[in-house]
């Protein structure tokens, strides 16, 4: 007996060691990290005050990323800690935890994720989870989805599951339940005899819905809210169009101040493309279109959608000075881009050409008409309004005017001129009710010294002019790198043109940085602008603030 | 194959399709919500140049009408938009105070951007500050709680020295525990100055000049935060506790046109227990 028992238990050794080794060598261990600390100082001139820290000096924003995989099957989790928050995030991100935890299984036709997803139907009009990391931005869903692709050309989505809040478990009867699907038909690969074709064909569908209990004692609450969309993708040649068209039924909400008017979502890009011309325009209305798992939040929390952006994401300094928010209770607007190759041996190409952009977009409030004489427009508990589908209203939200011109003078030279006229609503956009409109205007010299191939001066001189809200600004930067390493840079923002002679201040920054292989680490001290930060038309507030910042990011 | 995967996508849109409520007008619930002892506090954070605190007010009111004269609102002229303007005589005048900046400056109101507003000084969504839409929908459940407490105000106005004496008389209809503040406001109604607007149905836009202001908070009788009632100690059904206050009028202040405003709340929260309001004279 003993004699089979120390058989049996050393063939199953062999065998585990065996399965061990094997399952080892196949494991593959993938991963990310990223910390970001910030130290406060009282600064008086920026009116933050050692009370107002109120021993607060520490911010401490951190996430790492951990992907197993292992054949077919792959899982994960994402560890963040916010102690406290970094300020300018909502505060409600103060914790510590494993918020994304997900495992899947995917094969070359189908592929199966329980826990946390990130997914996406066409352009993310009416379903987009994602994680944006500079704006403290999180909308994953904990659930269930199915990815099949039948056959080639056929891609059939299905998810199911509950939005991430912050740190808050979902209970019972708390925010909604979000269930969608999403078909999209590549026809090219779907039908042969369309293999060769000229004519690029994509066909797509989604409907997704939302279910949260009506516990409003106030209004006639809709417990399940669905949303449906429709898209194509045609190319022909040098030319290409998309369009996506979305529907939503009544989903009064807090942020559309609770109508029960149905939304609406028109996105509509064309493009044209050839050897050394770019072109590209774009046109959106939305009307009524926020669209949330639970009805009482306001703010960056809860979306199931996403309202694809249409204004230029602006880098400079004073160019990002006033972003563009996408306005989900309705904005209506187009953007044309043009890109050219300038040749060379031409009066402004000279010896190596040159690249010239123009963009121009325009964004204005929805038509708003009373929906009924008794009611006001917007009211809560009614229809809201009624719209004309097309027409503009007379509430400018953004214009803005980009030239551009990128030249290469010599081997060691080179510069961006850039010119900007903006006009920007900042009662609507970020909340400054009665304040005008600001229009700047926005010049930008960008110069790069080579001195070496490795070693390069870049400096950035920048100013912009406007009457309204504090006037004029002037900004430089000097940014020296010495490749692949090492990058220090000195800039200072100095608003010299306000009305209010103690508000003219510098805004300075020194910084330095090192990055080796994949691990990058930069400091910097300085005075941080009150301003917005924008990742695709959703924004953050960034409150003044004076101090030390430390980032450190790495992958692996 | 592909019929197969098209007949389970269309069965799948129609489950989604399914899901979806349309809600026809009425929009609002009928709840009866005259019956009940419990009132909520709506402070209601505005400022004359702020263009949609006018809309927020009209709300207000048609609230304080659909509950039943149950909700008891104070206006606090407070942040950007109160400020007096130093360019514009039409915004010369300063209707803040001591209390309603220091409420705005730890509540946060202000820094959100009016309007906005605190229901009950009870964090909605792990927010204090309220927007106006979010009103009815955070005051409506707070109604229909029974009431831990009863207030019971009586004024006695002296015209000839524009003298108000008040005497509160809170009964506990509940246990409390912990430390109950007693707080007391002076309200008026019928202010007449300048204020920017931008919805025609609570004045003329784009400035209303002859702007009606109502519930504007004038100041507090016994401080910022009011005072401790129960010293801490736990308090039971029918204990009662009774504060009285005197306060010296000043010329812009008419006494026809204001209110006491009373509540109580706990200290280490803030939340409103109870509040009542009663006028000055009658």
């Amino acid at each position: 007996m003993k004699k089979t028992l120390l058989t049996i238990t050393a063939i199953l050794a062999i065998g585990i060691s065996l399965n061990a080794q094997e399952f080892l060598e196949k494991s593959e261990v993938h991963g990310s990290f990223e910390t970001d600390g910030m130290f406060y100082q009282a600064d008086n001139a920026l009116g933050i005050t050692d009370t107002l820290i109120n021993g607060k000096n520490f911010g401490f924003n951190a996430f790492a990323d951990i992907i197993y995989t292992l054949g077919d099957f792959t899982a994960g989790f994402r560890y963040e800690a916010y102690a406290p928050p970094i300020a300018g995030f909502d505060p409600r991100l103060e914790g510590q935890g494993f918020p994304y935890l997900w495992a899947t299984y995917a094969t070359e036709n189908y592929s199966f994720t329980v826990g946390n997803f990130y997914e996406q139907f066409g352009n993310g009009m009416v379903l987009r989870t994602y994680q944006e990391w500079t704006l403290g931005y999180d909308n994953s869903i904990n659930g269930v989805r199915v990815i099949a692709k039948p056959v080639k050309g056929m891609i059939l989505k299905g998810v199911y599951g509950t939005q991430r809040f912050f740190w808050n478990k979902w209970e019972k009867n708390a925010r909604g339940i979000v269930k969608g699907v999403d078909a999209e038909l590549n026809f090219n690969d779907l039908f042969s005899s369309m293999a060769g074709s000229k004519l690029k064909l994509t066909l797509g569908g989604s409907a997704v819905s939302k279910y949260q209990v009506d516990d409003n004692p106030f209004y006639k609450m809709p417990q399940n809210v669905a949303a449906f969309a429709g898209r194509f993708n045609v190319g022909l040649g040098k030319f290409n169009f998309t369009s996506e068209y979305a529907y939503k039924i009544n989903d009064p909400s807090a942020v559309n101040n609770y109508i029960y008017k149905d939304g609406q979502g028109l996105v509509f890009t064309g493009s044209y493309s050839t050897a050394g011309l770019g072109l590209f325009a774009m046109f959106k209305r939305y009307d009524n279109m926020s669209y949330k798992s639970d009805q009482s939040v306001n703010g960056n929390a809860l979306h199931i959608n996403y309202l694809p952006a249409l204004t230029e994401d602006h880098i400079y300094m004073l160019a990002s000075m006033y972003p563009y928010a996408t306005q989900p209770n309705g904005e209506i607007g187009f953007q044309i881009q043009v890109n050219y190759k300038i040749p060379k041996d031409t009066w402004i190409g000279g010896k190596y050409g040159a690249g010239l952009s123009v963009n121009f977009s325009q964004i204005n409030d929805i038509d708003r008409q009373k929906a009924h004489d008794t009611a006001g427009i917007n009211q809560s508990g009614t229809l809201g309004y009624k719209s004309d589908f097309f027409k503009f209203g007379k509430d400018v939200f953004n214009r803005d005017l980009t030239v551009a011109i990128n030249k290469k003078f010599s081997k060691k030279v080179k510069g961006i001129f850039t010119l900007i006229n903006q006009e920007y609503n900042q009662a609507v956009v970020l909340g400054h009710t009665g304040e005008p409109n600001v229009k700047a205007n926005i010049a930008i010299l960008d110069m790069t010294y080579k001195f070496t191939s490795n070693k390069a001066l870049r400096g950035e001189f920048q100013g912009l002019w406007t009457k309204e809200d504090k006037q004029d600004w002037a900004a430089i930067l000097l940014e020296y790198t010495i490749s692949p390493h090492w990058f220090f840079s000195v800039a200072d923002q100095y608003n010299y043109g306000n009305e209010i002679k103690a508000n003219r201040l510098h805004y300075y920054t020194g910084s330095f940085g090192y990055t080796y292989q994949t691990t990058r680490i930069a400091v910097t001290y300085g005075r941080q602008r009150e301003g917005v930060v924008c990742v695709g038309g959703v924004c953050r507030q960034v409150p003044a603030s004076n101090g030390f910042s430390i980032t450190l990011s790495s992958n692996f | 194959m592909k019929i197969r995967y098209l007949i389970l996508l269309a069965f799948l849109v129609v489950f989604v399709a399914n899901s979806c409520d349309k809600v026809d007008a009425p929009y609002v619930e009928k709840v009866d919500y005259c019956s009940g002892d419990k009132k909520v506090l709506l402070e209601d954070y505005t400022g004359h140049e702020c263009v949609n605190c006018p809309g927020a007010a009209l709300l207000a009111h048609t609230l304080k009408q659909n509950f039943c004269d149950r909700l008891v609102i104070i206006s606090v002229h407070a942040g950007f938009f109160a400020r007096p303007s130093a360019y514009d005589p039409l915004f010369a005048d300063d209707f803040r105070t001591e209390a309603g900046n220091a409420w705005d400056t730890f509540f946060g109101n202000g820094a959100q951007g009016n309007p906005n507003g605190l229901i009950n000084r009870i964090p909605i969504n792990d927010n204090f500050v309220v927007t106006p839409g979010n009103w009815g929908t955070a005051i409506a459940p707070l109604l229909q709680q029974p009431a831990k407490a009863s207030l019971i105000l009586k004024n006695t106005f002296d015209h000839t020295n524009k003298k108000l004496t008040t005497k509160i008389t809170t009964t506990f209809l509940d246990a409390v525990e912990g430390d109950i503040n007693l707080l007391v406001c002076l309200t008026q109604d019928s202010i007449i100055a300048p204020q920017k607007n931008n919805t025609p149905e609570a004045g003329e836009t784009p400035i209303d000049e002859n702007y009606v202001h109502m519930h504007m908070l004038r100041t507090t009788l016994n401080g910022i935060w009011g005072e401790s009632i129960n010293g801490g100690n736990s308090v039971g059904y029918g204990d009662k506790f009774s504060q009285e206050y005197t306060l010296d009028f000043i010329d812009e202040w008419v006494p026809k046109n204001c209110h006491v405003v009373a509540f109580i709340y706990h200290e280490d929260t803030k939340a409103v227990i109870q509040v009542e309001e009663i006028a000055v004279s009658e």
